[in-house]
């Protein structure tokens, strides 16, 4: 269904590490501490990691298009946010980690929020995956797909559509 | 990806439904498109002991047959199940019901951690919290829910209801969720259990049939009374035992069973085309969909942490166990017994030789010696009478010149540092002509061979025969029951342990490639 096809690339653009994981130099990594990748994976050009927020955990063989965004998921809390020196009240959030399987992959331009992405799962091209969504092993989510959040995507599922649906 | 699920079907067929043990079987060829590309590659060195053949990673010894033995020949069963969070270890029927989860540790539904249990006090009625007299305490509730650290889940944001007791032994949460045919199954499987009751009583008393009391000397029996005795054990024999309660089991009334219609021949007997039998859910994979499936994160239910399997293998031929696993930290995995075939047999592994079609060749072949005492190896042709093997994809080479002297290569036990003993100088004398190296408990020995082949791969084919040496361990008194004691110490003696050499004989296929 979905297999990255062979291409060719220029060694002195990607840093290849011990475990096999080729990371480009241009890819935006913050928080580099709390980002656990296990094994082989691949992240490309102009991709973000934002694992300032939260920790990331991603499985082997993983691979994060050109463009794509990896944004932990964050939770609002009941109590709301005091400034304690203006006394002003805000929205309480907290970020909690972002776990990722084995054998994702998560193409061009794609936005995930996901609170927890199981195994065997593709994610297509400008996909939207909002806060808190739960995405079971084996799924698939077909390019230009909008998930609301925290929606539960069941396993062997595929997932279309603009809000997207089963 | 779209291969998984046949495999998957494929594993679960083989797996019987056994009361008291569940026999995994796998099957023995896994699809090269599943292996690692170490193991993708196919196998360079195959070991043969009789119908037992393949590469020595993936085969096992038998310490007691002597014997190498593959998939088909061991039985893995499963011994005991253990939680990863509470450390509790269960049986498998014990936990059949419960889906092979921990009945008291719950898995968060979005992170899949451990919940942990966390308590407040919650007051039915007004009371300050400075108040502490007896009416306060008393209007005080404690109520449990759980929560998880990761993500801050907890069962209040689910809208779950708080626990009033929390026990060590039963959890008071039941996410099951609710389905009108979960209590016609319950009540099912109550009938059979009472059914299979009934039949072992009725065996059990077909068994004990009432003996006949012949009456060989009666004239004997009654000049001492044994008649009325004799007939007093027998008429108590045939009594049932007071523990056998003979049940009466009821078919339950299953309501939705009464309600079915006769299909026609007409729909039954349609012909249907190959597409639209495609189309058509099977039934494995009605039983693999779910019943009900959440649309939202709010909606999902913990689960019972999934246990971790201690799994036992055994040799089908004398039953002795083969792999015995420990629990250990971490993602290691420790043996307390451990018969695999590297750890038992000398592995053998062919340096890449350059080989060239009809012209003589001389290779180096590694030998590891895995004891820790040093063996004898000795290698000799195959026999003549012998044919190629069937699992061999190639031809075999001629003019095979293997090392003529046995070759003792050293235990594991040796160190780098030593100084070599002056046996293995003059040793290393003697076999200078096909030793290549010696390191530590690796040697290098020199083939020479002949390929036929460019196209196919050339096979060299050998018997190899090494001592292997099991430690008898011996205890303080002889055989003859005398205590080996020292009279005049007053200290038990210690026998030496009694070492038993055995042996053993494989044939070895190597793979030497294509030649040039």
């Amino acid at each position: 269904m979905f297999e990255m096809e062979e291409r060719f690339y220029y060694p002195k653009d990607f840093v290849e590490t011990n475990t096999g994981n080729k990371v480009n130099k241009k890819t935006i990594l913050c928080g580099s501490q709390q980002i656990l990748l296990s094994g082989k994976s691949i992240l490309e050009q102009d991709s973000v990691i934002r694992a300032d927020l939260a920790a990331v955990r991603i499985g082997k063989f993983f691979v994060l298009g050109r463009g794509a965004v990896l944004k932990p998921s964050y939770k609002t809390l009941n109590k709301p946010a005091v400034n304690t020196q203006s006394g002003a009240t805000g929205l309480n959030f907290m970020y909690s980690s972002m776990n990722i399987g084995e054998y994702v992959f998560v193409n061009e331009n794609s936005f995930v929020q996901a609170s927890m992405i199981g195994n065997h799962v593709y994610i297509g091209q400008n996909c939207v995956v909002s806060r808190g969504v739960i995405i079971r092993d084996c799924v698939s989510i077909a390019d230009n797909t909008y998930v609301p959040p925290d929606t539960v995507i069941p396993p062997f599922a595929v997932f279309a559509g603009n809000i997207g649906t089963r | 990806m779209k291969s998984d699920f046949p495999l998957f079907l494929e594993l679960r067929k083989q797996i019987s439904p056994c009361s008291s043990q569940v026999l995994v079987k796998m099957s023995t060829t896994i699809p090269t498109a599943f292996l690692p590309p170490f193991l993708a590659q196919g196998d360079k060195v195959i070991y043969s002991d009789g119908d037992v053949h393949g590469s020595v990673f993936w085969l096992h010894f038998c310490r007691h047959c002597k014997q190498l033995r593959n998939r088909n020949g061991i039985q893995e069963e499963i011994e005991v199940l253990r939680c990863t969070s509470c450390s509790e270890t269960f049986t498998h029927s014990e936990t059949s019901e419960k889906e092979h989860g921990c009945p008291q540790c719950f898995e968060c539904p979005v992170c899949s951690q451990a919940l942990i249990v966390r308590s407040s006090i919650v007051s039915s009625g007004e009371v300050a919290p400075e108040d502490l007299s007896a009416e306060a305490k008393a209007l005080q509730e404690k109520k449990f829910h759980l929560v998880c650290r990761t993500c801050r889940w907890s069962t209040r944001s689910a809208g779950i209801p708080d626990a009033t007791k929390q026990s060590s032994v039963v959890s008071p949460w039941n996410f099951k969720p609710s389905s009108s045919t979960h209590a016609d199954v319950l009540a099912l499987a109550d009938y059979y259990r009472g059914q299979s009751i009934t039949d072992r009583a009725s065996m059990i008393s077909k068994n004990q049939k009432p003996k006949k009391y012949r009456p060989g000397y009666p004239f004997i029996a009654d000049k001492y009374k044994l008649v009325s005795v004799a007939q007093k054990r027998i008429s108590a024999a045939s009594a049932a035992p007071p523990d056998m309660v003979v049940l009466q089991a009821r078919l339950p009334n299953v309501g939705y069973l009464d309600n079915l219609t006769e299909c026609s021949d007409e729909k039954l007997l349609r012909s249907v085309s190959v597409e639209e039998a495609q189309k058509r859910l099977t039934l494995d994979k009605r039983l693999c969909y779910p019943g009900e499936q959440p649309l939202t994160a709010e909606k999902l239910l913990p689960r019972n942490k999934p246990l971790v399997v201690k799994k036992l293998s055994r040799c089908k031929a004398c039953q002795h166990v083969m792999t015995k696993t420990d629990f250990a930290a971490a993602h290691t995995v420790k043996f307390k017994i451990n018969s695999s075939a590297p750890l038992l047999v000398p592995t053998i592994k062919p340096c890449k030789p350059s080989l060239t079609v009809g012209k003589s060749c001389t290779f180096v072949v590694t030998v590891k010696n895995p004891f820790v005492n040093d063996i004898q190896m000795s290698f000799s042709p195959v026999p003549e009478a012998e044919v190629m093997p069937s699992w061999i994809n190639g031809v075999a080479v001629q003019n095979v010149e293997l090392p003529s002297t046995p070759v003792t290569i050293l235990s594991r036990l040796c160190v780098a540092d030593e100084k070599p003993s002056e046996g293995t100088g003059a040793l290393a004398r003697e076999e200078s002509s096909f030793v290549a190296f010696r390191k530590l408990y690796t040697v290098g020995l020199k083939f020479t061979c002949t390929p036929v082949s460019k196209e196919m791969d050339n096979w060299v084919s050998f018997m190899i025969t090494y001592d292997y040496q099991e430690v008898q361990n011996t205890l303080f008194t002889s055989a003859s029951g005398t205590d080996l004691t020292n009279s005049s110490s007053g200290e038990p003696k210690p026998k030496e342990p009694q070492i038993q050499t055995t042996w053993i004989t494989l044939r070895v296929d190597m793979n030497l490639g294509k030649a040039v």
